[in-house]
Formats: structure tokens, C-alpha cells, sequence
């Protein structure tokens, strides 16, 4: 029953690691140097990295689940170990985990854009304006996607270059000592770092595309390897430029490091920064919605997935009509998909892949 | 099919501009006054007319109000336009005002909303703020560019301090260091750059600096290009009342930073290259080279203790020792870092100077 077929929607290796990338980077990034700093002070980038291992060691396993049947997505594998029901609830449960990952991204895009830029223009505008290119793009399949997170990641390779001019009036003793209060405050920091680093999980999805296969598992490494690196990149120069007591202070760290640049002819030059970041933004939302989407179609056994997306996207629009989100609630979005994200991308992967060894050493050995 | 999908993305296009503004139907605060009389907070606002019937170039409108906001809905009942902040190039707050109220929490309005620019200058205004924004000088340009460039380019020549709104809000929030912003006075009717105005913790105005005194701040905070223009007097090499002038060109400034008995033990050591602009003196530089260097290091040492000095009489430590204490001796740090400027006044700092001059200049 694969619906959008295999051959047709190949993704090269590179496509797999920026479509994973662009899964992990997106609003996570923009609050982290605060996050972190709450729990831990200037030492929140050692909990990143810890945070990074973490989603490297999650990941591994992922890939080690699907690698024993590689035609085979989440869905086709929970359907194959857990039966028809039991299959298609657990199905549906990933699939509504991914609709909340999707939801929590794009109200805090639209939140966003209309604290930064646009704060006359009414939420829904902003939804229909996000949901034309989004259903464009997820009415495709894997490879279209794949396509369009690498193409984005090329597009702002030129971003952490403008991230790291207010480095010049920073101070570097903000950083010192390493380590400050010893060790505990930092592993205990890690928590805060999981929701940045999901998208790790979407492996789950695109492993049956990936063409060259005996490379998934150095690419989920490299992936998260990227998504690290901008993290630590980031936190850092917000660590550097802000002071340890100042930068919880902000919401949004990240955007406040570029309301700082200014040039002799415009101001403000966060907007401009925000307006190609959305495009940061939709590599993390689409994927989320293609998975939610897919997920649900697959579990209706329809063919095709583009008539749930038709629904999906007009209850988007719909919603937004009625509802606009609070910045409260948008945090509780937020805690929401950190806490279902822990059990999806972290306990689950290790659960199913206990349980299936079980499965097969009680088949003897052979895989079913 | 096609065209109807083109028509609709240009139709989505225009939604835009429903909500267009026009700059000349805009009062834009360029200038923010803040100052008190009485209990009252006065705000002041100038702004530019773009308008050929208007005689004067500049709008000046002065409302009452308990916060700045409140301040901005009460300017737009007198603005021609629709009275907007996002271009504000600076913040002048009165002294009197700066002396009597912590003055973040008049600011916030300005960090809170990011339509603000928060690289308007922060300017403290020793003399009514009202004189100052409503003095109309022929020979300059309008007011906030005049402000504006007269602050810019004296923190150039380190007269005075550049601080803008999102460095003083750095500042405040670093328990390691105290805001502060430049100074600005009238003396003759013109306007002039005064020095550095120092607050403590909590964002209250506690004492200035004098425009002599300020370059030795810039040079403790390691700010020392392009260079660091001072003079001094020679008396002690020519007995004579006579004086030259020198500037650092570049320098290096190290801190050491230890904790005993009880308190904090900072050590400056300055290493300072400096090239002979103007001799006044008669002496022979080639031959006098060495105690003209140790004159130079002993002025630059004597400045800088006294500045200390001053700091620590106030429990003000806008030069950032308290980072070298968290960095170097944090378990100390922890225990004294919510009430930093009394640590601070207890420290031991001893600086210590070594001059080097680099050049005499083109002739001898």
C-alpha cells in the first residue's frame, strides 16, 4: 500500500540531511540562548551539545528500526507489528503528533510575523497567505520537499554570517568560568533543548525514500551534527553579546541580537531578516504537515493524501478565523509538543525497537 | 485557469494597500524630551513638517502624562499627523528627572514594542529639556540630526560616551556593570557635549563625568580606537607652566582579578602606545624620551586611580570590573553579585602603567 510511490519520490542523501535539518531548525532557535540560560546561565551551550547527542543516539535508533524493512514507512511498520487496529491507532496517534508540531509552528509563525512586521494585518490573512505555498508544496511528495529544504538551506547559508556581527561588542568574559556551578544545572537544562532538536523523527517517514540507503545513518549524524552547530552558533553569540542576567530577559533573543544592525539608510533590520526566515519557518511547518497528513490518509486507506490535505488546510484557515492565539497559549503549544515530542522521537524509538526484537526472537529470529 | 490564478496573486498583492501611510500625514517623534517639574513628567516631542506653508521645519509639542505611552496619545491630540516613535534617532532625559527616578521603567514603552528603534542615543540633558528642544540654532541642521551628530562625533574623539538605548539596557541588566550615557549641556546658547553621566543598578542618575575625565573611563573599558586624545602639563620636566599633548593610538589593557581577605583585588596593567600631537613644552623629546614616558604613564595612572575613585564613592562600576570578578572568581562573585556596587567599593584596585611613544609627528 504505498501510496506515494517509492521510485517516483527518491531522495538523494543530501535531501534526506536538509530535510531533517530544516525539520529541527525553525522556532526552537529563536527563544534557545533564553531557554537555556534560565536553567543553567552561560553554560546552556554544554547542555546543547548534551541535547545533540541525545537526538544522534535517538536518531540511530530510528534508523536501525526502519533499516530491517526498508519499503516500509512508520505507518506501514506499526500496521505490520501491531495489527490492523492496534497499528492504525498508534498511526494515527504519530499522525496527530506531527498536526500539533505543525499547528505549534505555524500559529507562532503567524504570532511572529505579526509582533515583528505586520501588526495591522489580522491572523487569517497571514494563514491564507502561509497555507497557498504550503499546500503547494505538501500536495507533492517526499522528493518535492526534499528539493525545497535544500534549496532553503542554500538560500540562508548567509544568515549566521549577519547573526555574528553583533559579536563585536561583546564580551567574551561572559562565558567564563566554564561550568559554573557544576555539572547538575546543566544535564538538567537538556530538558530545554529537546524541542529544538525534534525533526529527527520525521526519519521515520523518509527512510524508504532515501536512495542511498547504507548512508542514512551517517546522514541523521550529520543532520543533527548541523542543527547542533547552528545551536550552539546562536546561543553562543547570545551569550557573548547579552550578559548572563540580561538575555532572560527576552522573548526572542535571537531577533533582538539583530535589531542592533543598522544601517545608515534603513532601520529596523530584524524585518527583512524575519521576512527570509519564514522561509526557515516553512521547512520546519511543512514537513509537519505533509507527516500529519500522510500519516491520516494512510490510516483512512486513501490512495492519495492530497483530499485530507484539502481538509487539513481548510481547518486551518478556518481556525484561524475564530481563534488567535494568545502568547500564553502559544507557549503551552509549545510545552505540548516538547512533552509528546520526548515520547515520540525519544521513548518511542527505543520501546518499538525493544519490542520488535522481542517480536522477532519469539519468531526465531527471523524478521517478519 | 492561469490567468484567473495570476489575476489573484496580484489581487492578494494589493491587500497591502488598504493600509498605507503617507510620510507627510506622520508626526515623527525624531527627538523624545523626558524632564520633570514638580512631580510632573514632562514629555517632549520634535518632530519634522513636511509641509511648504509652514514656517518653521521643526514641531515641538510638550504634554504632561504619567508614562511615555500615555505621553504619546496625549501628543497626537496636538500633532498635525499621527504621532509615531520609530524613527526616534534620540532620548534626551532631563538631570533633574534622572536624579529623582529610575529611569528604565520610563523607558520600557521603548524596548517593549519593537516598532521602537532601540538604537535611538541615550542622552542625559544637564539644564531644562525644554530649552533644549525648543532653541532653534541657524548655523545647524535640525535638531535630532544636530544632536545626533554632535554626540556621534565627540564619542569619536572619547569627550563622551555613544550610548544607545539597547547598550544602557545591556549595561543595566549586567550585574557586573553600571549604565551610562552621555552628557549634554548649553553654555552660550549653544549646545555642547558634557562628559558621561553614570547611574547605578537600578538605572538612577548618581554623578557625571567631565569631557577630561571621560576618555580614561574609555580607556579602562578598553575602547581606545581610533585614539585617545589628552593633554597634560609639563611642569614637573620644564618647571615652566607648559603643556603637551599626546594621544593613545592603541594600547592594551589587562585585568587580573584575585579575592583575598575578604575582598576583591583588581590589578590594571595598561600598556599604552602613544604618538606626541602638540608640544607646547620646549624639550627635547629624542633626549628625554624616557621620563617624558614616564610622565605620560604617571598622568595616565593618576587619571585612571582617581576615576576609580570616583566610582567607588559612588557605588558605581560602569567600566565592568564586576565581569573580571564573576569570570575569574565566581564562588566570591555569587555571594555579593546582587549588590555588586558596594563589593565594588570595598575592592582594592591598583593600576599600573607603562607609556610607549611611537611617533613625534612630522617635525621635531
Amino acid at each position: 500500500m504505498a501510496m506515494t510511490r517509492i521510485p517516483q519520490n527518491e531522495i538523494t542523501i543530501f535531501q534526506y540531511v536538509f530535510f531533517i535539518v530544516g525539520a529541527q531548525i525553525g522556532i526552537g532557535i529563536l527563544s534557545l540562548p533564553a531557554d537555556v540560560a534560565k536553567g543553567s546561565g552561560t553554560d546552556g551551550w554544554i547542555a546543547i551539545i548534551f541535547g545533540g547527542v541525545l537526538s544522534i543516539i535517538a536518531s540511530l535508533i530510528i534508523v536501525s528500526i526502519m533499516e530491517q524493512h526498508p519499503q516500509d514507512t512508520i505507518f506501514d511498520l506499526l500496521l505490520r507489528y501491531f495489527g490492523k487496529w492496534f497499528g492504525k491507532l498508534l498511526s494515527l496517534l504519530f499522525s496527530l503528533y506531527a498536526a500539533l508540531a505543525a499547528t505549534t509552528v505555524v500559529f507562532t509563525s503567524i504570532h511572529l510575523v505579526q509582533v515583528w512586521v505586520l501588526p495591522q494585518t489580522s491572523n487569517y490573512w497571514i494563514m491564507i497567505l502561509f497555507m497557498i505555498p504550503g499546500f503547494l508544496a505538501a500536495r507533492q511528495g517526499v522528493r518535492i520537499l526534499g528539493r525545497y529544504a535544500e534549496i532553503v538551506f542554500y538560500m540562508t547559508l548567509w544568515m549566521p554570517l549577519l547573526i555574528a556581527v553583533p559579536l563585536k561588542d561583546g564580551h567574551l568574559l561572559h562565558l567564563l568560568p566554564v561550568i559554573k556551578e557544576g555539572w547538575l544545572p546543566i544535564i538538567k537544562t537538556v530538558k530545554q533543548t529537546i524541542l529544538s532538536f525534534l525533526g529527527f523523527e520525521l526519519a521515520f517517514l523518509l527512510y524508504p525514500y532515501v536512495k542511498e540507503k547504507h548512508l542514512a545513518k551517517k546522514g541523521i549524524i550529520i543532520a543533527n551534527g548541523i542543527s547542533m552547530a547552528a545551536f550552539v552558533f546562536v546561543t553562543l553569540v547570545g551569550f557573548i553579546f547579552y550578559s548572563p542576567d540580561e538575555i532572560t530577559e527576552y522573548v526572542w533573543p535571537t531577533l533582538s541580537l539583530l535589531k542592533t544592525i543598522e544601517f545608515p539608510f534603513m532601520e529596523r533590520f530584524e524585518i527583512i531578516f524575519l521576512a527570509a526566515y519564514l522561509f526557515v519557518l516553512s521547512t520546519t511547518g511543512i514537513p509537519y504537515i505533509f507527516t500529519a497528513v500522510f500519516g491520516i490518509a494512510h490510516v483512512l486507506e486513501q490512495y492519495d493524501h492530497v483530499r485530507v490535505l484539502v481538509v487539513g488546510v481548510g481547518l486551518y484557515i478556518i481556525v484561524s478565523f475564530l481563534y488567535t492565539p494568545p502568547f500564553a497559549d502559544l507557549q503551552a503549544f509549545s510545552d505540548w509538543w516538547g512533552k509528546t515530542g520526548t515520547i515520540v522521537g525519544y521513548i518511542f524509538p527505543v520501546v518499538l525497537w525493544l519490542y520488535m526484537k522481542l517480536y522477532q526472537w519469539l519468531r526465531g529470529g527471523k524478521p517478519s | 485557469m492561469k490567468a484567473a490564478a495570476l489575476l489573484l496573486c496580484v489581487a492578494l498583492f494589493l491587500s497591502g494597500c488598504g493600509m498605507n501611510t503617507k510620510l507627510d500625514s506622520l508626526t515623527m517623534t525624531l527627538t523624545l524630551g523626558l524632564d520633570t517639574d514638580g512631580g510632573k513628567l514632562l514629555s517632549y516631542s520634535s518632530s519634522p513638517v513636511f509641509n511648504k506653508d509652514a514656517k518653521e521645519h521643526t514641531e515641538v509639542i510638550e504634554v504632561n502624562a504619567s508614562s511615555l505611552r500615555e505621553g504619546r496619545y496625549k501628543i497626537d491630540l496636538f500633532a498635525s499627523g499621527r504621532a509615531v516613535g520609530g524613527k526616534i534617532q534620540n532620548v534626551v532625559i532631563g538631570k533633574a528627572l534622572a536624579k529623582k527616578k529610575e529611569i528604565p521603567s520610563l523607558l520600557d514603552v521603548l524596548y517593549r514594542d519593537p516598532k521602537n528603534s532601540t538604537t535611538a542615543l541615550l542622552i542625559v540633558y544637564d539644564g531644562p529639556v525644554k530649552e533644549l528642544m525648543e532653541s532653534k540654532q541657524k548655523d545647524k541642521p535640525r535638531l535630532a540630526v544636530a544632536i545626533k551628530d554632535l554626540i556621534m562625533t565627540t564619542a569619536v574623539d572619547k569627550q563622551t560616551v555613544k550610548t544607545n538605548l539597547l547598550d544602557f539596557h545591556r549595561t543595566l541588566f549586567d550585574k557586573g556593570c553600571t549604565p551610562f550615557a552621555s552628557e549634554m549641556t548649553r553654555k552660550n546658547g549653544k549646545m555642547m557635549a558634557n562628559g558621561t553621566a553614570l547611574f547605578d543598578n537600578k538605572g538612577k542618575y548618581v554623578t557625571s563625568l567631565s569631557p577630561k575625565e571621560t576618555p580614561f573611563l574609555q580607556l579602562l573599558r578598553k575602547e581606545i580606537k581610533p585614539a585617545i586624545p589628552f593633554t597634560l602639563r609639563t611642569a614637573a620636566l620644564t618647571g615652566k607652566k607648559e603643556n603637551i599633548s599626546v594621544s593613545i593610538e592603541h594600547g592594551k589593557v589587562r585585568y587580573e582579578t584575585r579575592y583575598r581577605n575578604g575582598r576583591f583585588q583588581f590589578h590594571v596593567q595598561i600598556d599604552a602606545g602613544v604618538i606626541i600631537t602638540e608640544k607646547i613644552a620646549d624639550i627635547d623629546i629624542s633626549k628625554k624620551q624616557k621620563k617624558l614616558e614616564k610622565m605620560i604613564a604617571h598622568e595616565i595612572k593618576t587619571k585612571t586611580t582617581a576615576l576609580v575613585k570616583t566610582f567607588q564613592h559612588h557605588h558605581v562600576d560602569p567600566v565592568g570590573f564586576g565581569l573580571y570578578a564573576r569570570a575569574y572568581e565566581y564562588d566570591h562573585w555569587k555571594k555579593v553579585e546582587n549588590d555588586w556596587g558596594k563589593a565594588f567599593a570595598a575592592a582594592d584596585v591598583s593600576v599600573s602603567v607603562k607609556a610607549k611613544v611611537i611617533s613625534y609627528g612630522v617635525i621635531h
